[in-house]
């Protein structure tokens, strides 16, 4: 494994009296496609969820390129998911009153960057993510599989460090959904950035460089290096 | 952002766009409310201003004049009526050319003339002189302006005499200034507290009706602001997003609502509310009023689009997460019973404290704290209702509905929320009224309708002389339509009765036994005699003829002054206002009083009448916003939960029973509450009259029919509306795609 980019230290989280996750422990290094694999219910998601500073652990520690990110207050954190990080999910992530290239956009805009110029690059993203001519469309217009390419270009606009995937293929057949794994795969490669991807598919996991696996709220096994 | 949000209202298509014009409609239809609930108040202020002129006298509160400056002006006001129309009749004399003269006109009418408003001159112009234009004699010189019209259909004359002939009249004053200050109301203390209660009343609904409208939909603008988040939008800025949404709505329902009211309020003014119609500009809106409702209603807006959004702040992953929300429990009941309780205090310290400017407050204060018990206490209620289905009701609608009702019973309430707050204001007002109304009104005259009676020579009935007498009842005799004159006499002075009590007085007036029969206001033993009565007693039940100390010939009442007369007649008003022009004309200079029955009935009650008026208006159109709320609210909580619905199609729930389902959950909480806060409302009202040392009534029939009328047609509105909705939202087409 290369330089760790991501480390969690003893993570727990509970939501009312129902605990996720029982102090996990796991470090993503850089440019590692990492799979987090487990049945459902086991906690992935909610490990996936704390690693992005979505949630703040109940205890234990998450850094990011060496900073504790966990105790950063809910500004500072978004600011991070902004600026550094990229989201798949398995759907619901695009806004739907606008078009996919606005839907794109969204990042850049939100960070301040001109019109003209994310237009630009949210343009060269659908052409690569092999979505050329729906940029007028919104995304009830689209496909399962085109809406998640749709979402991975988005999460590749601002060219993040992470890519943190939940299910991103759980809703898409087989071939959509290995065109989606493909595609994100490789652009996150060109970029050199990180991913974390949730999955119960072996499939899919298959696309990663390494496996964890979580259970019971811990990250129990590991598979391959 | 402000930008962005643009961008996604304006951009959203054409579903984003009709939510934003449902929203922006239904905060129109609020801010229209609002802004003639807040005219409402100076505009019936409008009226009492410029009547107040009519109370002219020798000391006047606040003189238009310099009374040292002026010559004496001779002054009387009187009403008369035409048909059910009241005419306010002003007799002027100047006794100097520095006389004070009254508002809206130009100058004083000299002897033989008159000035008219211009609602009267039109009356005149279109009544045969006989009927109307022969009360008023001379000739019209002006039109009364407005300043001296509480609206602009107000019937007013102002007639002119020389002084000589008007010191003779009963009832003048010898004013130095014009009367400037305001009509100080008739309504007691209780009417006054009943009316601040009412307006609370009345804009509590239109709030919830705001807020309702800006929550259409908020599940799906927390969705989006969640996915927003999750992009990198700050909490703040996603704020900021839901603000600028729903401040567009918002402002843009507020402009139009701008614009209904002012295209409205013409025929507005049309709505004679406490008797008089009003001029335009009475409801025209002050700065700050206006600067109110404009900041005031995107405000709330805003607010309850924020309110509605906390939970998106919490976490980028959006309603998927919510923090479980704190089950409501019969805590809940606590606010509600400080607020009762402290109405207790609070109202009969504003009764024994003549219903002061403070006392109202802490009334009003305690009031409110009531109705925020009532919603505090709302979800808990609901929670009752759910368990009552669960345990009491079989079958799949009962059991889905109880448990929503039970999973969520803030917005299980919120739905009904505006209904039942309109229920319990209604049924307060409602409750108090008919207590008031008998108190507030003395005995109707019984005399049978069609009925004229008059005074002659003037408040005092000194009568007329025999000669003048005989013409007038062959004049009155001659006119078609008259069935029956009876004639009262004044007795000489020095004839006396046997007094029944100290204060009755002793020179009687006389009519012969058979025509107090025939006027079938009291009775007496011999037809044939003559009996002694109180002339100005005579329309009351309970006035027996007197004996006299001496027997009077029937044949001498011919050669006794005329004092008064009942004239039977067929009814119809070309009879009525004939007669009673003639009996003016034949007394000329008004000395004669006349009131028709219709006349004598109509002003018993008048006020209380307008009053009601006021709350059956204010009643119905409560319980229209109640029900819109109703209405919005349900269809919006049917768009939010379009996936469950869908998805217990699609596993086999027929349509049927979904439609029961959705019925169920508003009903029930519905009846079930709103029957609580009427039969708060009433123990309220029935302690309100107790602190009045009053009896106690139950509403009459009319509130039983309105309430429940009101809670169907709600009922109606929002079935109509989400049936339909819910029959789209979960056809088997559209059930597949969720």
């Amino acid at each position: 494994m290369t330089d760790a980019l991501l480390t969690a230290h003893g993570v727990t989280k509970s939501f009312g009296a129902t605990p996720a996750l029982h102090g996990a422990d796991i470090t993503v290094g850089t440019g590692e496609v990492l799979a987090i694999m487990g049945p459902s219910g086991s906690g992935k998601s909610t490990l996936l969820h704390c690693l992005a500073g979505i949630l703040r652990p109940d205890a234990g520690e998450v850094y990011f390129a060496g900073q504790r990110i966990d105790q950063l207050n809910e500004r500072a954190r978004t600011v991070l998911r902004r600026d550094r990080f990229g989201f798949v999910f398995q759907f619901g992530q695009l806004v739907p009153e606008l078009p996919v290239v606005e839907n794109v956009m969204l990042p850049l805009i939100l960070a301040g960057v001109r019109q003209a110029a994310a237009r630009l690059r949210a343009a060269e993203l659908l052409d690569r993510l092999e979505l050329t001519g729906l940029d007028a469309r919104r995304p009830g217009e689209l496909s399962g599989g085109q809406s998640q390419r749709v979402a991975v270009a988005r999460a590749l606009v601002s060219r993040p460090e992470v890519i943190f995937a939940d299910e991103p293929t759980g809703s898409l057949d087989s071939l959509s959904g290995q065109r989606v794994m493909d595609l994100l795969v490789d652009a996150a490669r060109d970029q050199a950035a990180t991913v974390v991807l949730v999955t119960h598919e072996a499939r899919v996991a298959a696309c990663a460089d390494r496996e964890v696996v979580v259970r019971d709220g811990r990250v129990s096994a590991l598979v391959g290096s | 952002m402000t930008r962005l949000a643009a961008r996604l209202i304006l951009g959203g298509g054409r579903e984003a766009l009709v939510r934003l014009v449902v929203t922006a409609l239904g905060v129109a239809l609020g801010a229209a409310l609002l802004l003639f609930a807040a005219v409402a108040f100076p505009a019936l202020h409008a009226h009492d201003v410029r009547a107040g002129w009519l109370h002219t006298g020798p000391h006047n509160v606040r003189p238009v004049q310099d009374e040292s400056a002026t010559d004496p002006l001779l002054f009387r006001w009187t009403t008369d009526h035409f048909g059910d129309q009241e005419i306010i009749r002003v007799d002027v004399a100047a006794e100097g050319p520095r006389a004070p003269v009254p508002p809206g006109l130009s100058r004083l009418p000299g002897p033989g003339q008159y000035a008219v408003s211009p609602a009267l001159a039109r009356l005149i112009a279109a009544t045969p002189a006989d009927m109307l234009a022969q009360r008023f004699p001379g000739q019209p010189v002006e039109t009364i302006g407005n300043a001296a019209l509480a609206g602009p259909e107000q019937l007013v004359v102002v007639v002119g005499h020389d002084p000589a002939s008007m010191r003779a009249f009963t009832g003048v004053d010898e004013v130095h200034s014009i009367e400037g200050a305001p009509v100080r109301h008739g309504y007691n203390e209780f009417l006054r507290i009943m009316l601040a209660v009412g307006i609370i009343g009345l804009i509590l609904p239109v709030i919830v009706f705001v807020s309702t409208a800006t929550r259409l939909a908020a599940a799906r603008r927390e969705q989006r602001l969640a996915a927003l988040r999750l992009v990198g939008v700050t909490p703040g800025q996603a704020s900021v997003l839901a603000a600028v949404e729903a401040g567009l709505a918002a402002v843009a329902g507020t402009v139009l609502g701008f614009a209904v009211f002012a295209a409205v309020r013409p025929y507005a003014a049309r709505i004679p509310f406490d008797g008089d119609t009003f001029f335009p500009t009475d409801l025209r809106l002050s700065g700050g009023l206006a600067l109110l409702v404009a900041l005031g209603v995107p405000a709330l807006a805003i607010a309850a689009a924020e309110l509605s959004l906390r939970r998106v702040r919490i976490s980028p992953l959006g309603v998927a997460r919510q923090a479980p929300r704190p089950r409501p429990t019969w805590r809940r009941l606590i606010l509600l019973g400080i607020g009762l309780a402290g109405f207790a205090v609070a109202l009969p310290v504003s009764v024994a404290d003549n219903g002061s400017q403070s006392s109202l407050v802490l009334v009003s204060v305690t009031f409110v704290v009531v109705i925020a018990g009532i919603v505090t206490a709302g979800p808990w209620l609901t929670i009752v209702v759910g368990q009552s289905m669960l345990r009491l009701l079989r079958g799949s609608s009962a059991m889905l509905a109880g448990r929503r009702l039970q999973d969520n019973p803030a917005a299980g309430f919120r739905s009904i929320s505006g209904l039942v707050l309109a229920v319990f204001v209604a049924s307060l007002i409602c409750g108090v009224l008919p207590s008031v109304m008998t108190s507030g009104s003395t005995k109707s005259i019984p005399q049978p309708a069609g009925t004229v009676s008059a005074l002659l020579g003037g408040r005092q009935a000194t009568g007329i002389d025999p000669a003048t007498a005989a013409a007038l009842l062959t004049r009155l005799h001659a006119i078609p339509g008259v069935t029956h004159l009876t004639a009262i006499r004044r007795a000489p002075d020095a004839w006396t009765v046997a007094q029944a009590e100290p204060h009755e007085p002793a020179a009687p007036a006389l009519m012969t036994c058979a025509d107090l029969i025939a006027t079938a206001v009291a009775t007496c033993p011999d037809p044939g005699s003559v009996v002694a009565v109180d002339l100005h007693l005579l329309g009351m039940v309970d006035n027996p003829s007197r004996t006299l100390t001496r027997p009077v010939p029937p044949g001498t009442l011919d050669t006794l002054p005329l004092a008064g007369l009942i004239v039977a007649t067929d009814g119809h008003t070309a009879t009525l206002e004939t007669t009673r022009t003639a009996i003016f004309a034949a007394m000329g200079e008004g000395q004669a009083s006349v009131d028709t029955t219709a006349d004598a009935n109509a002003e018993l009650n008048h006020r209380l009448i307008q009053l009601q008026r006021l709350v059956t208006v204010a009643l119905l159109l409560t319980l229209l916003i109640a029900g819109c709320s109703l209405a919005v609210s349900v269809a919006g909580g049917l768009v939010e939960r379009k996936r469950p619905f869908a998805l217990l199609r699609l596993a086999g729930a027929q349509p049927a029973d979904l439609r029961r389902v959705v019925m169920a959950e508003t009903t029930a909480p519905l009846l079930t509450i709103a029957l609580v806060s009427a039969g708060l409302g009433l123990a309220l009202a029935a302690f309100v009259i107790r602190a009045n040392h009053t009896a106690w009534k139950p509403p009459d029939p009319a509130y039983w029919s309105a309430l429940g009328g009101g809670i169907l047609l709600a009922l109606a509105l929002s079935a109509a509306t989400a049936l339909p909705l819910l029959g789209r939202l979960t056809s088997l087409h559209t059930a597949r795609f969720e």
